[in-house]
């Protein structure tokens, strides 16, 4: 009910309200049932029950009909259901007097400190960090009026307001909330954590705190010194109308972040997929900047770079492989994500090693009030979350597992070879969070997800993630705290072939990584906000093995030497308000790099191309061995000039180095792709971005428009000679060359956040070109000259659209053009060894047909009622409302002597789905 | 509301299908005017060396390959020694039968007509190895051909096996009659009974780089279905098995991975194959083809109808629409003359003679040179 509290009327309350505090009485219980009956006799059945007077202005009530059906319940849960649909709010006070009014709610008691402070109030805690920290501010402040005092001090200067944003209800923290005080523009926004840090003017401010996802609220502070003060928000329950992608309103214009992208789950939830469930990679693909090159797979093309210059994080750990069943699905369960953000541009130097972007995505910190959970059921897959307080307010658990059932429907469909075939997968999150005291947070994030499929009996694949990170936050201070984070990625698969018993075999490939890193935070003023760390990973890479399966294999194992290496980074970067106009940050991450042995290193011929002819030497490095160092400095800047107060210009740029590459000779990301590490012979890749762009919101900032261009440079990231072979390969560097790619392009998007239409329309035109100039003739690929990249898609619209019809009822319609991805296509044909065989184009020197795509989805939400066993809702989609036949890919096959060319449209009709999400 | 929202709460009546479909792409044509030389045939260490030469045509050219006629061909050995190729067919190059000295590097040389010169890379002359076993096993629904073979001196390790099926069939009707232009008369030629030749159009390499010895156990040539019509009475096949250099077996993959191999979701991206042979005239001009110095190993084996499974029924492949013969003089060829109706022999073939009527079908169904030859070759038992 308090949740209605947002008018004081302050005159009538003034004339009756005697304060009556904490004590009261239990209410009394009524039974009534009414079906769409006149307001007035809900009042004669309550007036009849029990010995309250219900006061209200019968014009305001007159056409107002109830239906409310209630056996012996409390007589403020009768009136809130009879009242729920209607826009009558009621208060009842200590004199059991009801009063019924339009719109507004009275507020029947005046707050604690209405007219005085109150010094002693739990909320203010001293500056001096030693000292325990009352319990009672647990509970955070919750009261919009009442004056909290903080701190104990001086009456002039500044002082250090921190804390942290909560939940009230589930006591998570809530990230990207605006704290701010309106009169002195000053605010800031809370970190992953949900903590916030803002210096002021001593004094007596109204603090304003906003976002999504809870109600916007404020608190009354006199701030005389440094101290604390924890907020707890409240859900909104009543509106559904969240497609709020961004945390602030003016965030766009505003912020300094350049090329980022944060989408919240709910925003997700609201687009279409193939399958009914929602997608985290399928929503990212669909912002500007973000490609992929077919549908159906989830590797990532930012801004023109390849699909393994992506930093995929999961709670800080770094997932290989996001996708599930061939990339139709993506890792991650949607229930227990929180957000998901994207760095595309300025990357903060906190991040590293991979050259194109930074996908990190949080899980949501689980119910530290009470045990609650939700779940899905899928055409393809169910998925079940439980959550909820392991010491209540102190700790929490969230698991979240997902698995499917396609198995069941490959063997439904009429195809024999879909019939011996098998997919599966399953996955698992798990996520603890602990808090010590104020000062001691710990959090720990399990997951797993395993994948098996056989295609027609005869080759099983299996591939499996594995990941588990452990974070210890610490606050030294109200300006500093310090991050501890240690995590675990393992990532492997195996293919088994059991066709022929003379060689059947086992092929395996594992890579592990052990990360360790601290970043600290540092806000010494208003001014500055440094971050620091230092972090170390160490990769440990099995490359390859074959063993023989049985006893018949002739299969002479042939297992790769391990790879080592360490990379390690140490970074500084500070974000300095120069003016409320002009905000710079500027970076620095230095990163280094050691190939580790034991390792038997090849050496070549300096010059030349790298072949078997041109190996001199072979060199054997012990355990622990440099066998090969590269560092240097990654660059990172950004900088925000605002013209007006809707409009900004802003630059970035940015140096990132990549250690580690994927060798994959196929189009799509596959799961049987391999990672390399840089050695002797593979090159570290090294990326250069510049950025400009302009950004301007219009109605109030209920509308953002951004331009964004980018100009990128990188050299050394790996490309293959013709016919390559990657797998079991113990001198790859004879079949890979060192490319140079530039990319560049504009995005233009228009977003709409709020109404009852809103959504995002993007537009981007960009290109991506590799060239492979060095070596012999042969090792050249298309003679040297620039080619467009696999995923080189010049243009890309998309529309996001949510039309909302009513709070329980919305619908969304997607559309997606892109210019067709770049073929190599077949030239002439020719006769040899007895059949027609094919002659190909230089590299990717065609496209294939344009793709476009069209989505449509109804949610239909249950009641809004807050208490109820569970909340439901459907979702009805069709994807690819027009049947479209989008080429998945195209080959060309050689049948009887001829050859022909064939498309495969994975989804080549419309596809209807049907969802049930349910939470409790 | 509430009702429509929440039904039975139990599971899910599926709605998908999975709407995958593979469908013909045509892009629009790559208008490409250049032809390249493509040069097919390897030096053969011990007896006659073939080599065509020939030209790539368009995708969507219906017409043959044109081969490239009077060009002078021949094998050069890096010690200088010559064996030239005389044209015995249009585009058709072949050596007389000899031995190359062994452990020696040799070329393949070209000046077409027109002058340009090509030449392959010098590449060692191979030895191959003999045919361990080669023979059909019966499985529940065809014959599968094996191949065996090893080398002892683990020498050979890449093996590449080319082979010809050759098998005797009849056509649908035996034509006792023929008609010499004014009257049926006596058929003296037999066109029922037939041998058809082809040659394997996969390609079939190994390497036993990664097995402990230079085997090859059992490879898996060729699989007939039992309902093939190639085992209707006697079947004959001949493998010819060429041992590798490495960098020929390489190429040998990539031409499979280009045009075999591709189809399903992770299979390798087409490239442009680099064989062996190069313009001496213009270092950027393609030319196709790898030419290879090896020897050759070749085995026939027969298989007779008798020693198959009965139960195996073959169908008499290209002759399934002919059912049913026709018969003159009858009621659909009324008013026709006997020359009217045979007028064209590529309508109709007399058959046989019931009473006073002739019966007939259409030469794709009477006469099996159609499909085949009735010349018995030479090998045939």
């Amino acid at each position: 009910m308090k949740h209605l509290f947002s008018f004081l009327f302050l005159g009538w309350v003034l004339g009756m309200a005697t304060p009556t505090r904490g004590q009261q009485p239990e209410p009394q219980r009524v039974s009534v049932s009414l079906q769409q009956a006149h307001f007035a006799e809900l009042v004669r059945e309550i007036e009849a029950q029990v010995p309250y007077r219900f006061f209200f202005n019968p014009a305001a009530v007159d056409s107002v009909v109830v239906t409310v059906r209630a056996q012996q319940q409390p007589l403020p849960e009768v009136l809130r259901q009879a009242l729920q649909n209607t826009p009558l709010r009621f208060a009842i006070d200590a004199q059991n007097r009801i009063y019924v009014t339009r719109g507004v709610t009275i507020q029947t008691e005046l707050p604690d400190s209405f007219f005085q402070p109150e010094p002693a109030n739990a909320l203010a805690s001293s500056p001096d960090p030693a000292d325990p920290v009352p319990a009672t501010s647990r509970a955070g402040s919750t009261s919009a009026f009442k004056l909290y005092e903080i701190g104990t001090g001086s009456a002039t200067g500044k002082a250090t307001l921190a804390g942290h944003v909560r939940e009230a209800k589930t006591g998570e923290p809530v990230v990207g909330a605006t704290v701010y005080v309106e009169a002195l523009n000053a605010g800031t926004s809370t970190d992953q954590f949900g903590f916030f840090s803002l210096t002021l003017p001593v004094g007596r401010h109204e603090v304003k705190i906003r976002g999504i996802g809870f109600k916007n609220t404020r608190r009354q502070v006199l701030l005389r010194g440094d101290g604390k003060l924890d907020i707890e928000t409240e859900e909104d329950i009543t509106t559904l109308r969240e497609v709020v992608i961004e945390a602030e309103k003016d965030r766009n214009v505003a912020s300094l972040q350049m090329g980022v992208e944060r989408l919240d789950v709910k925003t997700m939830r609201q687009v279409p997929t193939a399958f009914g469930e929602t997608d985290v990679l399928r929503v990212v693909l669909t912002l500007p900047g973000v490609k992929s090159v077919g549908e159906g797979n989830t590797g990532l093309n930012v801004r023109g770079g390849a699909t393994d210059q992506n930093l995929i994080l999961f709670n800080d750990a770094t997932i290989y492989n996001p996708s599930h069943l061939f990339g139709f699905f993506s890792a991650f369960n949607p229930d227990v994500i929180k957000s998901v953000e994207l760095y595309k541009s300025a990357i903060p130097a906190k991040y590293g090693g991979r050259l194109s972007s930074v996908l990190d995505i949080t899980t949501r910190d689980g119910n530290k009030k009470k045990f609650s959970g939700s779940g899905g059921i899928g055409p393809l897959t169910s998925r079940l979350t439980l959550e909820g307080p392991l010491v209540k307010d102190k700790s929490s658990f969230l698991v979240g597992g997902r698995s499917s059932y396609s198995d069941w429907i490959l063997h439904l469909l009429p195809n024999e070879s879909f019939r011996q075939s098998s997919a599966s997968f399953y996955d698992v999150s798990a996520h603890l969070s602990h808090e010590f005291n104020e000062k001691n947070t710990v959090y720990a994030t399990g997951y797993l997800s395993t994948d098996k499929f056989r295609l027609a009996s005869d080759t099983a694949y299996k591939y499996l993630n594995q990941n588990a990170s452990l974070k210890w936050r610490h606050t030294f201070n109200n300006k500093l705290y310090g991050v501890l984070t240690g995590a675990l990625s393992r990532y492997q698969y195996d293919i088994t072939s059991q066709r022929d018993a003379s060689v059947a075999s086992e092929l395996t490939y594992q890579i592990k990584q052990y990360n360790a890193q601290a970043d600290f935070s540092y806000l010494p003023n208003a001014k500055h906000t440094v971050d620091f760390g230092v972090s170390s990973v160490l990769y440990h890479v099995s490359p390859g093995g074959l063993t023989p399966v049985g006893s018949e294999s002739l299969i002479k194992t042939d297992v790769l030497p391990r790879e080592q290496g360490l990379e390690s980074a140490l970074y500084l970067s500070d974000r300095i308000d120069v003016s409320p106009r002009l905000s710079v940050a500027v970076g620095l991450r230095y990163s280094l790099y050691n190939a580790l042995g034991p390792r038997e290193v090849y050496r070549y011929v300096p010059g030349q191309s790298k072949t078997l002819n041109t190996l001199t030497d072979t060199v054997a490095y012990g355990p622990g061995r440099v066998l090969a160092t590269y560092h240097g400095p990654e660059y990172r800047f950004s900088a925000r000039y605002s013209l007006t107060a809707v409009s900004s210009v802003k630059a970035s740029f940015n140096r990132t180095r990549q250690y580690i590459h994927m060798l994959s000779n196929t189009t799509a990301m596959s799961p049987t792709d391999i990672w390399k590490l840089s050695d002797a012979n593979v090159r570290p890749q090294v990326g250069d971005q510049y950025s400009v762009g302009y950004y301007h919101n219009f109605r109030a900032n209920t509308i953002e428009a951004s331009v964004e261009t980018y100009y990128k440079s990188t050299k050394d990231f790996v490309d293959y000679k013709g016919g390559a072979t990657l797998i079991l390969n113990r001198h790859i560097e004879t079949d890979i060359v060192n490319a140079v790619g530039k990319a560049y392009g504009v995005e233009v998007m228009l977003r709409k956040l709020t109404g009852k239409i809103n959504g995002w329309v993007s537009y981007t035109y960009s290109r991506s070109l590799v060239q492979v100039n060095q070596g012999t003739p042969a090792d050249q690929v298309n003679g040297g000259e620039y080619y467009p990249s696999n995923f080189d898609k010049p243009h890309d619209f998309t529309l996001i659209g949510n039309y909302r019809f009513s709070r329980r009822i919305s619908s969304s319609l997607n559309f997606t053009y892109s210019t067709g991805r770049p073929i190599t296509l077949p030239l002439a044909k020719y006769y040899m060894g007895s059949a027609t065989r094919v002659y190909y184009s230089e590299r990717n020197a065609y496209r294939v047909p344009d793709y476009y795509r069209a989505d449509f989805a109804l949610n239909l939400e249950g009641n809004h009622k807050v208490k109820k066993l569970a909340h439901g809702s459907w979702t009805f989609g069709v994807y690819n409302l027009t049947g479209r036949k989008n080429p998945y890919s195209v080959y060309f096959k050689s049948v009887g002597g001829q050859i022909r060319g064939y498309q495969l449209s994975i989804f080549g009709q419309p596809i209807p789905t049907v969802t049930y999400n349910f939470k409790f | 509301m509430r009702r429509l929202l929440f039904p039975l709460s139990g599971y899910l009546v599926l709605l998908l299908a999975v709407g995958s479909c593979v469908q013909e792409y045509l892009p629009e044509v790559i208008n490409s005017t250049e032809s390249y030389l493509v040069v097919d045939g390897f030096i053969n260490g011990q007896g006659v060396s073939t080599i065509r030469l020939s030209k790539t045509v368009h995708l969507t050219t219906q017409n043959g390959f044109p081969s490239e006629t009077k060009a002078t061909v021949a094998i050069q050995s890096q010690s200088g020694q010559r064996y030239p190729l005389t044209e015995n067919e249009p585009g058709v190059y072949v050596t007389a039968s000899q031995q190359l000295p062994a452990n020696e590097q040799y070329r393949l040389h070209i000046r077409t007509a027109g002058g340009r010169e090509y030449a392959s890379d010098y590449t060692l002359l191979k030895h191959t190895p003999a045919l361990d076993r080669f023979e059909g096993q019966i499985q529940a629904n065809g014959l599968q051909i094996y191949v065996s073979a090893h080398d002892e001196q683990a020498q050979t390790r890449y093996y590449r096996w080319e082979y010809e099926e050759t098998w005797a069939f009849t056509s649908a009707f035996r034509s006792t009659l023929t008609f010499d232009g004014q009257r049926v008369v006596p058929r003296t030629e037999n066109i029922y009974n037939c041998w058809r030749t082809q040659n394997s159009m996969a390609i079939n390499t190994f390497s036993t780089v990664r097995l402990s010895q230079d085997a090859v156990r059992d490879y898996r040539l060729l699989f007939i279905p039992a309902s093939s019509g190639r085992l209707q009475s006697l079947y004959s096949l001949r493998v010819r098995q060429y041992a590798l250099s490495a960098e020929e077996f390489d190429y040998w993959e990539a031409v499979k991975k280009n045009t075999e191999n591709i189809g399903t979701l992770f299979d390798p991206l087409p490239s442009q194959v680099q064989g062996n042979v190069h313009s001496l005239t213009d270092p950027d001009e393609p030319v196709l083809g790898f030419v290879g110095a090896t020897t050759e190993v070749s085995q026939r084996l027969f298989i007779n109808r008798h020693s198959l499974p009965p139960d195996w029924h073959s169908r008499n492949e290209g002759y399934e629409s002919c059912t049913e013969l026709d018969t003159f003089p009858s009621q659909t060829w009324r008013g026709w003359t006997l020359q009217e109706y045979f007028a064209d022999p590529q309508q109709r073939i007399p058959v046989g003679r019931v009473g006073p009527r002739y019966t007939a079908q259409s030469p794709q169904c009477v006469d099996c040179r159609v499909l085949g030859t009735n010349v018995k070759p030479s090998f045939w038992p």
